[in-house]
């Protein structure tokens, strides 16, 4: 069926007036694993459909085919499938697909319906003040990345002024990365220090589709005083990503393990957001921070008998205590045209509560050659300190050295690796044996 | 005899505060001079109330390989302006806003938002093209120089212009050849800060539409990368009243 789809659209391509996009591919290679081996093999398809059938009316839709993954092939009658789906592994999703209406009932008012990548903030990749589309963390190097979420966006705008009113009739999770770097973020199940555990098993609890309980709303007012650019938000919605609420814990006395059975949800949360940009002595200067005002978050452990329920643990996974993420950041471009940014991090994305928050520092160089067709950045990286009182043994970083060349216009060849080392308990250094190349070729159409 | 003396005296005394004076008036009509052709200019430069212009861009480099972007661009007054990418497909969308004070904004698609940029981006090429942030933002050059008069032929004025003190710009100073019937310059020769000539800016074509004298095409030759950026409008549009609104952020992330 997935099929028929695809060749429709396809065959339909021609038709519409304003397509445009791109085909890429997308390699790595873990290379400290035994003997090295591929970790991402991603050939993908994008379509962009654009189009105004009037002054008032634009729509837009982004719609991507792509086979992700490798052969999954155990029979052969893998080989024999029709779909050809363990040989290449494919998908089809739909990223973005939107309509505006400018202009509606007020000359500056206009509305964006569909799904879409609301982005606030002025920072760059990490914006603490942007909750409303979640993250899609597949690709756990391109942090920052979002999702489309299905919503509504009105925008009235008296320049200097604009006031965003944003509602998400029914909250989207955030995506996950795979197992090995899911883990890295969000640590294992916390339990295994008390248990030898023989099977686990997750349920995630999402609100239930009501107004009350899943929708999410956001609001935004922007304005320029002295030449500098000033927000101020205010968003109420989920975190995108789960807790666990409950854990059953279920032993076998015969093998002296447990069977664990964890249900998590998403917190609910209110985030008060600012954020600034602007110019001073030719720098660039931003900053974001977004207060998040969680509430008590219980995780409630039982031993689980045949009989029923014999005890119950209640533990606070997160105190209703208030909690500040920020970034702060600065650019330059020098005379030969060597660009560098740097951000200071308080609060990673996947970072919630007071006690879990660390900082980072993220820095780019990058200079373009050859009439800018080759742009190298030797020194791209972002570096952490988990614990101030003993930096030595709780640092992390990962180096991004980055080479990319576009031999002609729509054409973009990069070549990069992830290097990654620290001690401690962070993030980075639990990722350190993750050390990787990669090859991204991209051709815009 | 008393009198003639004396007023040999008073002559002999003030003549040389005379020539003085005529040597400084002349010194000072000058320059005047000189910062009245350049207020021509950039009256001449500035004169439509607002222009629409669709514009092709053609990238050549050393070997003679081209490039080709088109882009739209409105300019309203002297200092707003606001230009949009059509083509290649890989910086379609993306767009550029110029406000008065230096207040710059970017627009790429794929970060669905609008990035505020600084000041120190204003001697960067602009996209690939031998345009400067800065050459693409709107400004006067009476503003950012101090013009002198070089040299008058029959047809051009040729003036010197000086960054002013404290105004920022990657060149010592520049040559303007200025048309004298229609005062629009025809050629701008740009000189590094050791003084040797790095980029050369030719307006062709100069024409008039609707009272206003347009050039039709401009070239900018880097001469240090042996690269050149020319610039046709294809389509201009001048004085047809545009609004406030289109230089705004709002308008700035619009695709149309």
């Amino acid at each position: 069926m997935k099929k028929e789809i695809l060749l429709t659209l396809l065959c339909a391509l021609p038709l519409w007036a304003g397509v445009n996009g791109f085909v890429e591919t997308y390699n790595r290679y873990w290379v400290n694993a035994d003997s090295g081996r591929w970790t991402w093999n991603e050939n993908s398809f994008q379509a962009l459909f654009e189009g105004a059938p009037s002054e008032k009316l634009h729509y837009y839709a982004e719609l991507r085919f792509r086979t992700f993954g490798f052969p999954g092939i155990s029979s052969l009658s893998d080989l024999q499938r029709k779909e050809k789906d363990r040989v290449f592994p494919y998908s089809l999703e739909l990223k973005e697909a939107y309509a505006d209406i400018y202009g509606f009932l007020l000359d500056d008012l206009d509305l964006r319906i569909g799904k879409q990548i609301i982005a606030w903030g002025t920072a760059d990749k990490i914006n603490p003040t942007s909750n409303l589309s979640p993250y899609d963390l597949e690709d756990f190097f391109d942090f920052g990345a979002k999702l489309g979420v299905n919503s509504l966006k009105a925008t009235y705008t008296k320049d200097p002024w604009s006031f965003d009113l944003c509602f998400v009739p029914v909250f989207t999770p955030s995506t996950m990365p795979p197992p090995e770097y899911a883990d890295v973020l969000f640590g294992g199940t916390g339990l295994s220090g008390d248990y030898q555990i023989r099977n686990f098993s997750d349920t995630i609890m999402m609100p239930e589709n009501k107004i009350t309980e899943a929708s999410e709303a956001g609001s935004r007012v922007s304005t320029n005083i002295y030449n500098w650019d000033l927000s101020l938000s205010y968003f109420h919605g989920y975190i995108g990503f789960p807790l666990p609420e409950k854990a059953e814990m279920i032993p076998d006395s015969s093998s002296g393990t447990v069977d664990v059975r964890t249900f998590l949800s998403y917190p609910e949360v209110d985030v008060i957001g600012a954020d600034f940009s602007g110019s001073l002595f030719g720098l660039g200067f931003w900053g974001e921070g977004a207060l998040f005002v969680p509430e008590d978050y219980v995780l409630t452990r039982e031993i689980v008998t045949p009989q029923g329920p014999v005890s119950s643990v209640d533990t606070i996974l997160r105190r209703d205590e208030p909690y500040l993420k920020f970034v702060l950041g600065s650019d330059y471009t020098f005379g030969d045209g060597t660009y560098i940014n740097a951000q200071y991090i308080h609060g990673f994305i996947h970072e919630n509560g007071r006690d879990s928050l660390n900082d980072y520092l993220v820095f780019r160089l990058e200079k373009k050659f050859l009439n800018d067709e080759l742009k190298i950045a030797p020194l791209s990286f972002a570096a952490c300190v988990t614990d101030w009182g003993e930096p030595g043994d709780n640092y992390g970083f990962v180096w991004i050295p980055e080479i990319e060349y576009k031999p002609q216009d729509n054409i973009e060849l990069t070549l990069g690796a992830f290097v990654i080392d620290g001690k401690g308990t962070g993030m980075f250094p639990r990722m350190k044996e993750h050390d990787e190349l990669y090859f991204k070729t991209k051709l815009s159409f | 005899m008393k009198n003639s003396r004396r007023n040999r005296r008073i002559i002999g005394v003030t003549a040389p505060l005379l020539f003085l004076f005529v040597v400084s008036l002349t010194g000072g009509l000058y320059a005047a001079s000189a910062g009245e052709i350049l207020s021509r200019v950039d009256q001449v430069m500035n004169a439509p109330k607002d222009r629409k212009v669709t514009m092709k861009m053609v990238l050549v480099d050393k070997n003679g390989n081209e490039k080709v972007r088109i882009a739209e661009s409105y300019q309203k007054g002297d200092d707003h302006r606001l230009i949009k990418f059509l083509e290649p497909a890989d910086q379609k969308g993306v767009g550029f806003l110029s406000l008065p004070n230096d207040v710059m904004y970017v627009y790429f698609p794929a970060f669905k938002k609008v990035r505020r940029i600084a000041s120190h981006v204003k001697n960067s090429n602009f996209a690939g093209t031998d345009f400067t942030y800065d050459d693409l933002s709107t400004f006067k050059y009476s503003e950012d120089y101090n013009p002198e008069l070089l040299e008058e032929t029959d047809s051009f004025y040729v003036l010197k212009l000086v960054p002013k003190p404290g105004v920022k710009k990657d060149y010592s100073f520049l040559k303007m050849w200025v048309d004298k019937g229609s005062f629009h310059p025809t050629k701008v020769e740009f000189y590094d800060k050791s003084g040797n000539l790095w980029k050369v800016l030719k307006m062709r074509e100069i024409e008039k539409i609707k009272d206003y004298f347009v050039a039709r095409e401009m070239e900018m030759k880097d001469l240090k990368k042996q690269h050149s950026t020319k610039m046709i409008m294809e389509e201009i549009e001048l004085d047809t009243g545009i609004p406030d609104k289109i230089f705004t952020k709002r308008y700035l992330r619009r695709t149309r």
